[in-house]
């Protein structure tokens, strides 16, 4: 498993903890696939990935609407990775 | 099988008498019309405890853990219904409008690991019996995300007048639920909404677990409860609160966790932030115009900006007085050019009457009162509350401007507020989209059948009180950035050829004639300007 690929399941870990719910669609998931996946979940899994990574994501993804998969990329690059 | 559920503002003052939570938020009426709600709601583990009387006995008394999401407010008065599911492993009452989640509370008989925090028993403190009300705050505290970080470790006694609670238990059907339950949800919602965040929270989530305690519990058979609550932490850029806390009451030691938002203030617009988009002339000197909607907001910003160009300008507001008067002085010398017209601007009669008392021809009429918009999905059952709010919309426009027919005259122009949410309409959003449709249709027809220069506005998503959520600024653009348009517009307009100008927020950032300081462009401004 590579960087990527291990980023990418700890965020998966992260969202079934807060959402309540697997992403249906893998990394292609988005709030519209997930009926938890609303502004307020979105926030506090947000706030989760941060703490988690101990890293700020950027500021359009505080918003709801990327895809899951974004958050990986999102993550590695606010670490420099 | 669903069913269905109303919770009335009689409940919710129960509640909040028997709990302590008496955050203005759930109780004063006039607050609550201050808020992006536009009225209070109600108390979120009221309504979490109204799905929970749905459950049979057996299964409440079963319950150790629960988990409490809080999708969208619930309103007083609403019908919402209510979904039941149930599998070998838990328990899940689903509150809905429509096909719009609102609530979810789901139990289970086991214990698991509450996101993944570490959550220890409280201690075993040795305090005295608290009364009512002395062990409740009075009013609920105010934080800000600076202080709010400065809070420590927080611990107490609490307790709920478990008569008038048991009461209101009965009312709502609710007498299974598990007393030492109500007890818990109690001092979350007391917690939540008087101490931290406090004033200005929203509840988002509460994760219970219960431990059954073989040892003497300090206060056996009585409505108290000892608490012990963790420093909470806060997302700065969400204002996001999340804290742990341990509560120990009669034969239970409960761990709770709890997220919820500081709701943030939108920033007013001031003459200071207006100039940094216009900058103050007299090119509006000797006109005379009325500002629907002027004291807060868009409204406000286009108040102001019209003043610092030299405009006399009638605010027509609800219930603001104090603004206007706040705006007055912020206008400083040009103060006495804000008049102050308080009236419902849905009732014709009473604008008409005022505007007749104020017989001054209206050189710009603008248009920009609205109500707040609530979540309502296309569904059946929102049909009501839909149509009616459209009514409101409507009606916000068409009065004032059916009242000041009289007063308009050649060249006039006419400023109508839509939103760009009539080419992009949000999913919870039919009616809002409707009721701007329809106002459009009012602005095309004043354009075609009377000698007025017309605009329709529609601006992108603001951050005005109004509009306020967690992500702030995030995707919006400065109301003051609209209102300089505006102004800047009204000096050029030109003879009425019968069609409304369409403004819409590509214009609003391409306009030479505003200026757009580097300073408060930011990537998310320059996205719009880019499409």
């Amino acid at each position: 498993m590579n960087v990527r690929e291990h980023t990418m399941s700890r965020i998966s870990a992260l969202f079934a903890s807060v959402v309540g719910m697997t992403p249906t669609r893998g990394e292609a998931t988005l709030p519209q696939d997930v009926s938890g996946w609303d502004s307020l979940a979105h926030i506090r899994f947000v706030y989760a990935i941060e703490r988690e990574f101990g890293c700020e994501l950027p500021e359009e993804f505080l918003v709801a609407g990327k895809p899951l998969g974004e958050f990986a990329a999102a993550v590695l690059g606010a670490q420099g990775a | 099988m669903g069913k269905d559920i109303v919770i009335t503002m009689d409940q919710v003052a129960q509640f909040g008498a028997s709990c302590g939570d008496r955050n203005p938020l759930h109780l004063d009426t006039d607050y609550g019309h201050t808020t992006p709600f536009g009225q209070t709601v109600v108390h979120g583990t009221l309504a979490a405890i109204a799905c929970l009387a749905r459950l049979a006995a057996a299964p409440l008394a079963g319950m150790r853990e629960l988990h409490m999401d809080f999708h969208q407010p619930v309103m007083p008065g609403t019908m919402y219904r209510l979904h039941l599911e149930t599998d070998e492993q838990q328990t899940a009452v689903r509150l809905r409008l429509g096909d719009m989640p609102v609530l979810s509370v789901v139990g289970s008989d086991q214990i698991s690991v509450l996101d993944d925090r570490a959550l220890e028993p409280v201690r075993n403190a040795d305090e005295p019996e608290a009364s009512l009300p002395e062990c409740w705050r009075s009013t609920a505290r105010v934080l800000d995300p600076e202080t709010l970080a400065g809070v420590g470790l927080e611990e107490g006694s609490y307790r709920i007048d478990g008569c008038r609670m048991r009461a209101l238990l009965k009312q709502l059907g609710a007498e299974a639920v598990p007393f030492h339950l109500v007890k818990v949800l109690s001092w979350a919602s007391y917690w939540t909404g008087m101490h931290t965040p406090g004033r200005d929270a929203l509840l988002a989530r509460v994760a219970v677990r219960l431990n059954r305690t073989s040892g003497s519990a300090p206060y056996a058979d009585s409505d108290h409860a000892l608490y012990q609550v963790e420093r909470p932490s806060i997302h700065r850029r969400t204002g996001l609160v999340s804290l742990d806390a341990g509560l120990q009451l009669s034969g239970w030691a409960v761990n709770i966790a709890i997220d919820s938002l500081l709701r943030r203030c939108a920033p007013q617009a001031t003459c200071e932030s207006g100039a940094q988009y216009l900058s103050p002339s007299n090119r509006l000197a000797d006109k005379f115009m009325v500002v629907v909607g002027g004291s807060r907001g868009l409204g406000r910003a286009i108040t102001l900006a019209l003043v610092q160009q030299g405009a006399t300008v009638l605010v027509i507001h609800c219930q603001s007085p104090e603004r206007v008067a706040e705006m007055q002085r912020n206008a400083g010398p040009n103060g006495h050019r804000i008049l102050s017209l308080m009236r419902d601007a849905s009732d014709i009669e009473a604008l008409v009457a005022a505007l007749n008392a104020q017989a001054t021809s209206i050189d710009a009429l603008i248009l920009a009162a609205a109500p707040v918009i609530p979540s309502l999905p296309l569904h059946h059952s929102t049909i009501g509350p839909c149509l009616r709010y459209v009514d409101q919309a409507v009606r916000l426009v068409w009065a004032p401007l059916a009242a000041s027919v009289n007063w308009m005259k050649v060249g006039s122009a006419l400023v109508v507020l839509s939103s760009s949410a009539v080419e992009e309409p949000p999913a919870l959003w039919p009616h809002y989209v409707s009721a701007k449709m329809a106002i459009e249709g009012l602005a095309r027809h004043a354009a075609k059948q009377w000698p007025w220069h017309v605009a329709i506005v529609r601006p992108p998503r603001l951050w005005t009180e109004m509009s306020s959520g967690p992500t702030g600024a995030i995707g919006t653009i400065p109301v003051e950035l609209v209102a300089a348009h505006i102004a800047s517009q009204l000096v050029a307009y030109q003879a009425n050829n019968g069609i409304p100008s369409l403004v819409h927020q590509t214009t609003m950032l391409s306009a030479r004639d505003v200026a757009l300081p580097v300073s408060t462009l930011n990537s998310r401004d320059e996205q719009y300007a880019a499409r």
